[in-house]
């Protein structure tokens, strides 16, 4: 409810989503690096796949060789090579 | 590359978290605002990552809520170097003095060389060595502080013959940099009497003398040779002086006939190679004279057989080389030939005309050569200057002072 407010709002006044509702924005640069704003968190860190909080959820990245080349509390970059992004909900669906 | 120049100035630490949960301690940090960069995990209890100096101390918290411990593994960046420089001082001297020894090093002069665009001689470089020396440039100086200016004029105050003197630092190296000054000798400042002679055939158009008496007025004829200047006038005796315009004329001639034979190689070729001894004695090595060509061009050479030095066989050996010919007719329309014959007569008047040559007119006539072969004959009408400087001998000097004697006992 309090979720298709704000969307709704953003709507509107034509507000970038991922500032109006907190959504994730990802860059992908090629195969080889990504950039996540507005992440929550790591949850896994492995050289095949890494999981980050996202606020609907998570977001897994499957690959081979992945590491995070910069972590800071707003932005996430992992560089390697990427074969799948992946949209996990809060539910695991 | 801000961000690595920020780190390189902020200092770097490239730490190693060990433990179970080396993600809770990545997000504690970033709860705590500490940047992380460059994280990769070696297995399931390591994870390397990159932190700035400072935020060190903030993550022995953070290790500890995570149950995690880390230890640093490299330390980069100017802190670091500072902090290396402080601890060995004989390091950092070492570098200062090596800089100051190496500037001073290459400031110091080493030679002094001179150079010239025209010989001189030894005696001469060592004269202008010696005073640059004396101007305070000298070898093992340091080059900031001499005054090439003044060491540029002292050599040419000393120096008169020189007209250019210029002192340069390449290198280590000083550069005197001279030109002598050439003086013209008293013989070649005399300029001796002569006369302008006619250099073609032609018409005198214009005559403008500047020096001399002139002998032939605009609408004479002259021939090649003949005298229009002489090289005296109220004054004396002088060099004779005069632009002489005239209409020359140049004349060419080209012929063309209807049927053109032309000869050209076949490319096939045949040598024979012969021993010939004296008295016309001669023995085939090679081929024989007998060419199976029909047209061909022959060219021999001959190799006299040296066994060493000047000790000759009296045996010589000939190659003949016989290159094919072939005959061409190329036939042409008479209006053809014609053309052609116009082009090469163009060109033969051409030929003798000097660069730049004002053409007055041309013009192009056929003679009448019969209907097998066209001729033509061209030419072109110019205008241009005659007039050619020649020295006058002794004898015509004297037959002038002589002349110039009677004008003067005339006018008196």
């Amino acid at each position: 409810m309090k979720n298709n407010v704000r969307k709704s709002i953003a709507g509107a006044l034509q507000l970038p989503s991922e500032v109006a509702l907190d959504q994730v924005r990802i860059i992908l640069t090629g195969q080889n690096n990504m950039l996540a704003e507005n992440h929550k968190g790591i949850i896994e860190y492995g050289r095949s796949k890494i999981v980050f909080r996202i606020n609907s959820g998570f977001v897994e990245v499957l690959g081979e060789g992945l590491t995070i080349s910069s972590l800071q509390s707003e932005e996430l970059a992992i560089s390697g090579e990427i074969i799948a992004i992946c949209f996990v909900g809060e539910d695991g669906r | 590359m801000s961000s690595i120049l920020t780190r390189f100035v902020n200092g770097n630490l490239r730490i190693e978290i060990r433990g179970e949960y080396a993600e809770k301690f990545l997000n504690l940090s970033l709860m705590q605002g500490i940047g992380l960069s460059n994280i990769v995990r070696y297995d399931e209890r390591r994870i390397a990552a990159d932190i700035i100096l400072a935020d060190i101390y903030r993550l022995r918290p953070i290790a500890r809520a995570s149950h995690c411990r880390f230890i640093i593994k490299r330390r980069q960046g100017l802190p670091f170097i500072l902090e290396r420089c402080r601890r060995r001082k004989l390091l950092l001297i070492g570098a200062v003095a090596f800089c100051v020894f190496l500037y001073l090093a290459s400031s110091l002069v080493l030679s002094l060389t001179v150079t010239s665009p025209y010989s001189l001689s030894q005696s001469e470089k060592a004269r202008i060595v010696a005073l640059a020396r004396e101007a305070g440039v000298v070898e093992g100086k340091l080059k900031f502080t001499m005054d090439l200016e003044a060491a540029q004029e002292h050599i040419s105050g000393e120096l008169p013959q020189l007209s250019f003197v210029e002192v340069s630092i390449i290198g280590n190296n000083v550069i005197i940099n001279v030109v002598k000054r050439v003086d013209v000798s008293e013989e070649d400042k005399i300029i001796a009497c002569g006369d302008i002679v006619a250099a073609k055939d032609g018409v005198i158009e214009q005559i403008l003398v500047r020096k001399g008496t002139a002998c032939v007025k605009a609408g004479d004829t002259v021939t090649a040779g003949t005298v229009l200047v002489r090289g005296y006038n109220q004054s004396g005796l002088v060099a004779a002086s005069a632009i002489v315009s005239a209409h020359v004329w140049y004349s060419g001639y080209g012929e063309c006939a209807l049927e053109n034979t032309v000869v050209k190689n076949t490319g096939e070729q045949y040598m024979t190679v012969e021993l010939s001894w004296p008295k016309q004695i001669k023995a085939y090595v090679w081929g024989d004279n007998t060419p199976e060509f029909q047209y061909y061009y022959q060219q021999q050479k001959s190799m006299p057989l040296v066994i060493w030095r000047n000790i000759r066989l009296p045996v010589e050996l000939i190659i003949t080389y016989y290159q094919e010919q072939q005959q061409n007719i190329i036939s042409f329309t008479p209006e053809q030939a014609w053309q052609q014959a116009a082009k090469a007569a163009e060109k033969n008047a051409r030929i003798a005309l000097a660069d730049g040559t004002k053409i007055v007119s041309s013009d192009l006539k056929e003679i009448d050569a019969g209907d097998s072969i066209k001729r033509a004959r061209f030419t072109i009408e110019t205008i241009e200057d005659i007039g050619d400087f020649v020295k006058v001998d002794e004898q015509t000097q004297q037959q002038y002072q002589s002349l110039l004697n009677k004008d003067n006992n005339s006018t008196e």
